[in-house]
C-alpha cells in the first residue's frame, strides 16, 4: 500500500513538478571533445569525438537486459542570403544513424549494434562501449560536387536518446526524468573553405 | 421538424461531453495497447498521452463551468437549481462510489498482481541458469582453444610447408567445420571445410577481432552469423602464429550444438525479458496506475456531466412549473411553453396549462363583465350628471357613494369632499354647516322609510335660500339609499307670479270700473251738498268727499301698476343704444344731494329692445335705488355698462346699506317691498321686462353696496 501511495503520489505531481529525487541523482551527458572536417576522394568527411555519460538509471537499465537506442544526426546546411538580405538556411545533406547498446549477460559484454550499418561492435567494457559509440571516424557528409565555392558551410552534429524506442512503461520516465534526459543538442562547426577547394 | 429539434437539441446538450469522452476514451485504450505494441504508437505515443491528459483536463474545465454556472443559479434563487444539484449529487454518488470502490481494488489488484510475477526463486533459478550456461560455453570455449592451440603446435611444421594439406588434417583433428591459415595482413593463405562445394569460402574474421590477435593475444567466442531462420551460432577460435619472417593468424570454426544453443537462447530469452520486467516493474505500475486513474477521472467527470444535464433535463418541467406559478401569481396567466414529457411530470404541465387557460378564461370573461358593469355605470353616471336633479347615494352606514354635480350645485357644498365618507362626521365641518338642517330632517326619513318618499323643504347655503323636493328611496337590497335634490325654486316663484298676474288682471278688471263713479260721485256730493250745509259741516263734507277722492286716485294709481304688471303688451323691438338711455335716465333723475356715476361702454353695439320697456325697467331700477338710498350719508348711484361674447351688462348699483339674505331670496316677489310707500311691484316688473327681452337678472349684496345686473343678448339689427 505504501508503493501505491507513492504512486499515486507521483501520478499527481509528475505533470507539475520534476521528480525531487531526481536532481540528487546523476544527470546523463554528452561533450563533445572535438570535430574535424576534411577532403578525402571527392567527399567531406567528418571526425567527431564525444565523451557520453549514463545516468546512474540508465546504466541499470542497460544491466537489466533493457537496450538504449542512441540517435545520431549529420547536417551540412548551406547559409546564404536571399536577395542580399534575409537570412537563408539550406540543407545540403543529412545523415541519421541509430545505434543500439546492449549488455549480454552470458558473455558480460558490451554489444554496439548500428541499426542503419547493420554492424555490431563487441566491447568488454561500458567506457569502451561508450568511446566506441561517441567516436565517429571518416563519416562522408557530402560529395564535393554538391558544394559550391565562396558559398558558407556550417556542419553540425546531434546525438541523443531515442527516448521512445526505451520500453512503453519508460517512456513517461524518459519525458518527464532529467535522468532519462541525453541530448547533446546541435552541435554547429563552420567548414573552413579553405579545406574545401585547396588542393 | 420536433424530431430534428430533439435530436439538434441532444447534441447540443451531449455531444460536446460525448465526443470528448469517446476521444479521451480512445486516447486511453490507445495508451493502454502501447504497452503491448510500443513500435505502433513510438511515435505518436506523446500525442496520445497528450490528448488524454487534455481530454480529462477539458471535461474537468466543463464540470467545473458547469458547477459554477449551478452555484450561481442557486444564489440567484433560480427554480429547480437545487433540486437539479441534490439529484446529481446523488446519482453521482450512486454511480461515482461504486466506482471508486473498483479503483481502488483494481489498483490493489494490479499492484499485487505486478509484484507476483517476481519473486526470488525464479530469479534465482534464472541467473542460475545463465550462470550454467554462459559457464558451459566458456568451458567449451576454453576446450575449443587448448585444443587448437595444441593442434597447431602438432602441426607446426607442416602448416609451414604444407598449410592446405595441415589444415584438413587438422580440421578432422579438431572436427572443426572450417580451419583457415591468414597471413598477417588477412590474405588467405589456405583453409579447410567440412562442407562440400568449390564455393564455400571461410568465415572472413571481423577487422577489429584481427587486429586484436594481431596483437599477440587469442580469440576465442561464440558468435552468430546469418539472419532470422538462416541465424546459427557458431565459435570462432583465432591463434597467432609466429613463424620465420612473418606472421599468421589460424581461425577454426567449430559448430555449436543446436540443441545447446537452443536451450541457451531459450534461458536468455527468459532472463532477459525477466530482468526487463523486473526493472520496469515499478514504470509499469506507474503507467498502469496513470491510465487506470485517466480512465476513472474520465468516468466520473463525463457522468457527472452528464448526469447534470439528464437531471437538468429531468427537471426542466418543474422549472418550468415553478416560473409559470411565479407568472400566475403575478397576474400573467400564460401556459407553460415546454416540450412536455411523456410521463407524469408531462401530465403535470399538461394540467397547470390547462389549469392556467381556464384561468384566463374566467379571467377574460370577469373582464368583460367587469367592462360591462363600468360602462352601464358610466351609463348611469352620464345619465345623473345629466339630470336637472341633483342625485345622492348613501351605503347602509350613511357614507356619500355617489353623488352628480347638481346635487353640488343645487346644495352649494362640494361634495367630493364627502365622498365615502359618513356624511354625520362631515356636518361638523364649516363648509356643510348648510347641510346639517336638511341632514335632520331627512336622517329619520332614511331610517325609517320602507318605500318611496318625498319631502319639501327651504334650503338655506351661501347661494340663497332654496325650495327644495327631495325625493328618497332605499336602493335594492337594503344596502343605501338615493335621494334625488329637485330644485323647486323657480317653479313655486312661477306660480306665485302666475297667482299674482292673475289678481292683478281681476283688480284691474273688477275694481279699476267701480273706481271713477266712485270718485265723481264723490265730487258731485261735495259739489250738490256743500252749498246747502253751513260752513263747519261743508268744511267737514270737502275733507271726507276730499279722502275718498285722494283713496280712489291711491287705488287707481294701484290697480294701474297692476294693470301694468299684468298686461302683456306687444314689445316693438328695434335698435337701441342703451349707452344712451342710460345717459338720457341719468339726466333725468340727477338732482343735487344724489351722485350719479356713469361708466358706458363706447363699443357695445345698439340693441335690439322695445326701448319703452327698457326706458321702464331702467326707471324702476334706478326709482328704487333713489329710495333706498334715501337717509344715507352720500346717496350715489352707479350706471355701469359693457359688452361681452354677445350679451350687453347693465348694472344699477347704489348705496342703500344692502339687502338681506331673506330679501335676496324675495326681492323680485310683487309685494315683497318693506317701504311705506309704493305698490311692491317695481322690481317684478323689471324683472317680467328683462325675462321678456330673454335676459336674465340677479342681484347682489356686499357692505351696503346693492347691485342690479342685467344681462341681455344682443340681437343682431
Amino acid at each position: 500500500m505504501c508503493a501505491n501511495a507513492r504512486n499515486l503520489l507521483l501520478l499527481l505531481m509528475f505533470c507539475c513538478l520534476p521528480l525531487s529525487g531526481a536532481a540528487r541523482t546523476q544527470h546523463p551527458q554528452v561533450t563533445l571533445i572535438f570535430l574535424q572536417h576534411y577532403v578525402e576522394q571527392e567527399a567531406l568527411k567528418l571526425n567527431a569525438r564525444m565523451r557520453i555519460k549514463l545516468s546512474d538509471a540508465m546504466i541499470a537499465a542497460l544491466r537489466h537486459g533493457i537496450p538504449l537506442d542512441f540517435d545520431v544526426h549529420f547536417e551540412l546546411i548551406e547559409r546564404t542570403r536571399l536577395m542580399g538580405l534575409l537570412p537563408h538556411a539550406r540543407t545540403v545533406s543529412t545523415l541519421d544513424q541509430t545505434i543500439r547498446l546492449a549488455w549480454s549477460p552470458f558473455d558480460r559484454s558490451w554489444w554496439l549494434y548500428n541499426l542503419r550499418t547493420r554492424r555490431f561492435i563487441r566491447a568488454g567494457t561500458l567506457q569502451e562501449a561508450l568511446e566506441i559509440l561517441g567516436t565517429f571516424s571518416d563519416i562522408p557528409i557530402a560529395r564535393m560536387s554538391d558544394l559550391h565555392p565562396g558559398v558558407p558551410y556550417v556542419l553540425r552534429i546531434r546525438l541523443k536518446l531515442a527516448q521512445l524506442r526505451l520500453p512503453p512503461p519508460l517512456w513517461l520516465k524518459s519525458l518527464f526524468e532529467p535522468q532519462w534526459q541525453l541530448d547533446s543538442g546541435w552541435i554547429l562547426e563552420s567548414i573552413d573553405e579553405r579545406k574545401l577547394w585547396q588542393r | 421538424m420536433a424530431a430534428l429539434n430533439r435530436i439538434a437539441r441532444t447534441l447540443r446538450q451531449y455531444g460536446l461531453v460525448s465526443a470528448l469522452s469517446i476521444i479521451t476514451l480512445a486516447a486511453l485504450i490507445l495508451l493502454s495497447q502501447s504497452l503491448q505494441q510500443a513500435s505502433a504508437f513510438a511515435d505518436t505515443y506523446a500525442i496520445v498521452l497528450l490528448v488524454a491528459v487534455g481530454g480529462i483536463v477539458l471535461l474537468l474545465v466543463m464540470l467545473g463551468r458547469t458547477l459554477w454556472r449551478l452555484r450561481r443559479q442557486i444564489r440567484q434563487h433560480r427554480p429547480g437549481s437545487r433540486i437539479v444539484l441534490k439529484l446529481s449529487m446523488l446519482i453521482t454518488s450512486l454511480v461515482g462510489v461504486p466506482v471508486l470502490v473498483i479503483y481502488l481494488f483494481a489498483l490493489q489488484f494490479l499492484t499485487q498482481g505486478i509484484d507476483a510475477w517476481f519473486d526470488v526463486k525464479t530469479e534465482t533459478a534464472l541467473a542460475n541458469a545463465t550462470e550454467l550456461v554462459r559457464v558451459t560455453l566458456d568451458n567449451e570455449t576454453r576446450t575449443l582453444l587448448n585444443l587448437t592451440r595444441s593442434s597447431t603446435q602438432l602441426f607446426e611444421l607442416e602448416l609451414t610447408e604444407t598449410p592446405a594439406l595441415a589444415l584438413d588434417k587438422m580440421r578432422q583433428l579438431l572436427n572443426a567445420d572450417e580451419v583457415a591459415l591468414f597471413q598477417d595482413d588477412q590474405q588467405l593463405i589456405a583453409f579447410s571445410a567440412a562442407a562440400q562445394g568449390a564455393n564455400i569460402l571461410p568465415h572472413t574474421p571481423p577487422e577489429n577481432i584481427f587486429q586484436q590477435v594481431r596483437q599477440g593475444r587469442d580469440y576465442a567466442a561464440m558468435e552468430y552469423t546469418g539472419e532470422g531462420a538462416l541465424r546459427h551460432a557458431f565459435f570462432r577460435v583465432m591463434i597467432p602464429l609466429e613463424g620465420p619472417g612473418e606472421r599468421r593468424v589460424l581461425q577454426a570454426i567449430f559448430p555449436l550444438s543446436q540443441q545447446l544453443v537452443n536451450l541457451a537462447e531459450t534461458v536468455k530469452t527468459a532472463t532477459t525479458q525477466y530482468q526487463q520486467r523486473a526493472y520496469l516493474r515499478e514504470p509499469l505500475k506507474t503507467t498502469l496506475i496513470l491510465i487506470l486513474t485517466l480512465v476513472l477521472l474520465l468516468t466520473l467527470f463525463s457522468t457527472l456531466l452528464v448526469t447534470i444535464q439528464l437531471v437538468h433535463n429531468f427537471t426542466r418541467p418543474i422549472r418550468q412549473l415553478t416560473r409559470g406559478t411565479r407568472r400566475v401569481a403575478t397576474g400573467e396567466l400564460e401556459p407553460v411553453q415546454a416540450d412536455t414529457p411523456d410521463n407524469e411530470l408531462g401530465e403535470l404541465v399538461r394540467s397547470f396549462n390547462d389549469m392556467v387557460t381556464q384561468i384566463k378564461r374566467a379571467r377574460h370573461t370577469a373582464r368583460v363583465n367587469h367592462q360591462q358593469v363600468e360602462l352601464q355605470k358610466a351609463y348611469l353616471q352620464t345619465i345623473i350628471s345629466s339630470l336637472t336633479n341633483g342625485v345622492l347615494t348613501f351605503d347602509s352606514r350613511y357614507r356619500l357613494r355617489l353623488f352628480n354635480q347638481q346635487a353640488e350645485a343645487i346644495l352649494g357644498i362640494p361634495l367630493h369632499a364627502a365622498e365615502n365618507r359618513r356624511l354625520n362626521d362631515m356636518l361638523t365641518q364649516p363648509a356643510f354647516a348648510p347641510l346639517r338642517p336638511l341632514w335632520e330632517q331627512v336622517r329619520p326619513l332614511l331610517e325609517s322609510a320602507q318605500g318611496h318618499w318625498q319631502l319639501q323643504l327651504r334650503y338655506r347655503s351661501a347661494q340663497g335660500e332654496r325650495i327644495l323636493l327631495i325625493h328618497g328611496a332605499p336602493l335594492p337590497g337594503q344596502e343605501g339609499h338615493v335621494l334625488v335634490l329637485e330644485d323647486i325654486t323657480e317653479l313655486v316663484q312661477a306660480q306665485r307670479h302666475a297667482a299674482w298676474h292673475e289678481v292683478a288682471r281681476r283688480l284691474a278688471h273688477e275694481i279699476k270700473n267701480p273706481l271713477t263713479p266712485i270718485q265723481l260721485s264723490a265730487e258731485r256730493l261735495a259739489f250738490k251738498l256743500g252749498r246747502h250745509l253751513p260752513e263747519a259741516e261743508r268744511a267737514l263734507l270737502d275733507k271726507l268727499t276730499r279722502t275718498i277722492v285722494d283713496q280712489v286716485k291711491t287705488m287707481q294709481a294701484l290697480v294701474d301698476a297692476f294693470t301694468d304688471y299684468a298686461r302683456t303688451p306687444q314689445l316693438e323691438k328695434i335698435p337701441t343704444d342703451l349707452n344712451e338711455l342710460l345717459e338720457q335716465m341719468a339726466q333725468l333723475y340727477a338732482h343735487p344731494g344724489v351722485t350719479i356715476e356713469l361708466e358706458t361702454d363706447g363699443q357695445c353695439p345698439p340693441v335690439k329692445v322695445d326701448p319703452n320697456r327698457m326706458r321702464q325697467l331702467l326707471h324702476n331700477l334706478i326709482k328704487n335705488a333713489l329710495e333706498a338710498t334715501e337717509g344715507q350719508h352720500s346717496p350715489t348711484l352707479w350706471l355701469h355698462s359693457h359688452c361681452e361674447k354677445g350679451h350687453v351688462h347693465l348694472h344699477i348699483c347704489d348705496n342703500g346699506g344692502g339687502l338681506t339674505d331673506k330679501d335676496l331670496s324675495w326681492i323680485f316677489e310683487p309685494y315683497a317691498t318693506d317701504k311705506p310707500k309704493g305698490t311692491g311691484l317695481g322690481l317684478a316688473i323689471v324683472k317680467k321686462i328683462v325675462e321678456e327681452h330673454n335676459g336674465t337678472i340677479s342681484v347682489h349684496t356686499d357692505q351696503g353696496r346693492t347691485c342690479f345686473m342685467i344681462t341681455l343678448p344682443i340681437t343682431a339689427p
